[in-house]
């Protein structure tokens, strides 16, 4: 197990913590924040910081966060930017660290650059670029998003079993050629021909493919010119994925197979609306589009097409939704104020 | 917390949290107050104070994977902040020079006299010397390859700039460099990465540190002539990205995130020690008495004693 310290959290220590992610962990009733290179443990039903420990140390990191299921486990995919990609003590923590919910404690990292999937180095001790990103979680696999970019700007997108790394694989488009997306949408296995959807804003599109895709599987593209995704989900509520493009604009996949999508400006009653991310809540089936610009969340009927906004928020940048007895959706936050903020 | 400034003015210190300026008690480090400077969306900035006009300024930037943000690139300029957190309208640098999204945005701010200085990033990037009050006396030095540096050097008439990434190379200017002509060609200090630079009032040379156990003290700008100093005895995974040199007590300031430390450094007898017990400590921060670590934890400041 990775060396690792757990700092309980005084009212008198709290400092900043902005927040890149969060999710909510049932088994243990917490929800689970990333601030930096620091996983940040919340009290579910308050919001009150518990604890903190570093997953790991580049310099300047940030990094994005699942609960896996299957492993009862956290998963944090780790980077740091291009700027900084240069330190030979940093670039190697670019990785996938498991985190146990329970006691914190981060072990030892996945080594995905063991597994010959990705690119571990450009030579010189340069890795500009490269690091793993959005991560989802299905089954027994974690999906990582791996951006490998040097002067192409290129990623992977990989289906990676963490309890067996011989398991990986990745997807055909080995030199996709863009910027990472901020997240991906995976169906429920329980429904149909469960698939994994890819936005990806150079091309223009959302990728998609069935979720247990193997290595030489070719993805098909729902086309979506003059727009660029880079985030979506999927909506129990009508089975559909819906997609984001941070420029105001939320999308309604009707069948990527056509290319049939339906769009929705958010900007004609919510000027300067810029979600870049969006979560369908299981609590009361509606999308939440967190509005950083606007400090804002808006709150989509799938049924009426109507937002309505909720305010007083600070740098919203997500969602993270409490399930069972105490249901709560709090937005994750940016700032240095408070990490989560009830949306009530 | 990615930066911080002491304003002595009013005799706060500034930090930078994400988009974010934070002022600070600067005896207890309790934060009294912030202000949203820009919204490039997971932005982040670096800032100075800027005594010329007793203000901060903070340069703005998010990574290239947030670049298709229509909204959010055209934020990635320079704002002014009051020392009372009033942020005001952005220079409109970002209009001038970042004509693509992709990568640009500025990184490394610095203030002498007049001026403020600038370390536009990308793939390519280059200082820029900017009067403030006057945009129209603005100044771009010759453009690099290889990132922008985590930190430039400032001595009363140089400006030295490492050549940050993958090139084992610094620049150096007058301190009012005005054209392209004004820089040296590229200076070697192979095999090493210098990644931030700081002038040592102490005995008139440079510092250069590398995200690793090597401290270059250049001894000549040109011909080049450097020592490489280990840090490695003083703590054995030292990997500082920047480095400050404390005027009170002739010292220089490295803050090692990975074995969270600082290392205090003596550059009159060329021994260090390491002050230990903090958490990330990415910058170092001086008030007129005390010195702050700096910290990427969720606790921003702590003094080092």
């Amino acid at each position: 197990m990775a060396c690792s310290k757990v700092l309980s959290m005084t009212a008198a220590s709290t400092g900043e913590a902005p927040l890149q992610d969060a999710v909510y962990v049932s088994s243990v009733n917490k929800i689970f924040g990333v601030s930096g290179v620091y996983l940040i443990q919340f009290n579910a039903s308050t919001g009150a910081r518990e604890a903190q420990v570093r997953i790991a140390s580049p310099v300047m990191g940030t990094c994005r966060l699942v609960y896996h299921a299957a492993t009862g486990m956290l998963y944090a995919s780790v980077w740091n930017e291009p700027n900084l990609g240069n330190f030979s003590l940093t670039h190697p923590n670019k990785d996938v660290y498991p985190i146990y919910p329970e006691t914190l404690a981060v072990g030892a990292r996945l080594n995905l650059v063991s597994t010959g999937k990705v690119v571990s180095d450009f030579g010189a001790n340069r890795a500009p670029y490269w690091g793993p990103k959005w991560l989802g979680s299905s089954g027994n696999f974690l999906y990582v998003q791996w951006s490998e970019s040097d002067n192409n700007n290129t990623y992977q997108w990989l289906r990676v079993n963490p309890a067996n790394l011989a398991q990986v694989c990745t997807h055909a488009y080995d030199d996709a050629f863009g910027f990472c997306s901020e997240q991906g949408a995976l169906t429920p296995r329980s429904i149909g021909t469960p698939l994994i959807y890819v936005p990806d804003p150079r091309t223009q599109g959302i990728r998609f493919g069935p979720i247990d895709y193997n290595q030489d599987f070719e993805w098909d593209e729902c086309d979506m010119p003059p727009y660029s995704p880079i985030a979506c989900d999927w909506s129990d509520f009508d089975g559909l994925v819906y997609a984001v493009d941070g420029m105001g604009n939320l999308f309604r996949i009707n069948d990527p197979n056509t290319d049939d999508f339906t769009t929705f400006d958010l900007t004609v009653s919510f000027p300067a609306a810029n979600p870049c991310r969006l979560r369908y809540s299981f609590n009361d089936g509606l999308i939440y589009l967190p509005c950083m610009t606007r400090n804002s969340v808006l709150i989509w009927n799938q049924t009426t097409h109507v937002a309505v906004e909720r305010t007083g928020f600070e740098s919203p940048i997500d969602i993270v939704e409490v399930t069972g007895a105490t249901q709560k959706i709090w937005a994750v936050q940016n700032s240095p104020s408070e990490s989560l903020k009830e949306i009530t | 917390m990615n930066d911080a400034c002491y304003a002595s003015s009013v005799d706060k210190i500034f930090g930078a949290v994400g988009p974010y300026v934070c002022k600070y008690n600067a005896t207890t480090g309790a934060r009294e107050g912030f202000v949203r400077v820009a919204s490039p969306l997971y932005g982040e900035i670096r800032i100075c104070y800027h005594a010329a006009n007793s203000t901060i300024y903070a340069a703005t930037w998010n990574e290239p994977d947030q670049q298709y943000f229509a909204l959010t690139w055209p934020e990635r300029d320079v704002f002014p902040v009051s020392t009372a957190l009033v942020a005001g309208a952005g220079l409109g640098l970002g209009t001038i020079y970042n004509t693509q999204p992709s990568y640009n945005g500025f990184r490394w701010i610095g203030s002498s006299g007049s001026y403020i200085y600038l370390a536009e990033g990308g793939v390519g990037f280059r200082p820029q010397r900017v009067n403030p009050t006057n945009i129209a006396d603005t100044n771009a030095g010759t453009v690099s390859a290889g990132f922008a540096a985590q930190q430039c050097g400032m001595s009363p008439t140089q400006f030295v700039n490492p050549v940050s990434g993958f090139v084992s190379q610094f620049r150096y200017a007058p301190i009012l460099f005005d054209l392209v002509g004004d820089w040296s060609s590229t200076i070697s200090v192979a095999p090493y990465l210098p990644v931030a630079a700081e002038y040592c009032a102490q005995n008139g040379l440079f510092y250069m540190v590398c995200g690793d156990t090597n401290l270059l003290r250049i001894n000549v700008l040109s011909p080049i002539n450097f020592t490489a100093l280990n840090l490695g005895p003083v703590e054995a995974t030292a990997n500082p990205c920047r480095i400050r040199y404390r005027t009170t007590d002739q010292k220089l300031y490295l803050p090692c995130m990975t074995a969270n430390t600082v290392i205090v450094w003596d550059p009159a007898s060329e021994t260090g020690i390491a002050k230990t017990g903090f958490d990330s400590p990415c910058d170092v921060v001086f008030t007129a008495s005390k010195a702050f670590a700096v910290q990427q934890s969720p606790i921003s400041l702590k003094e080092i004693i």
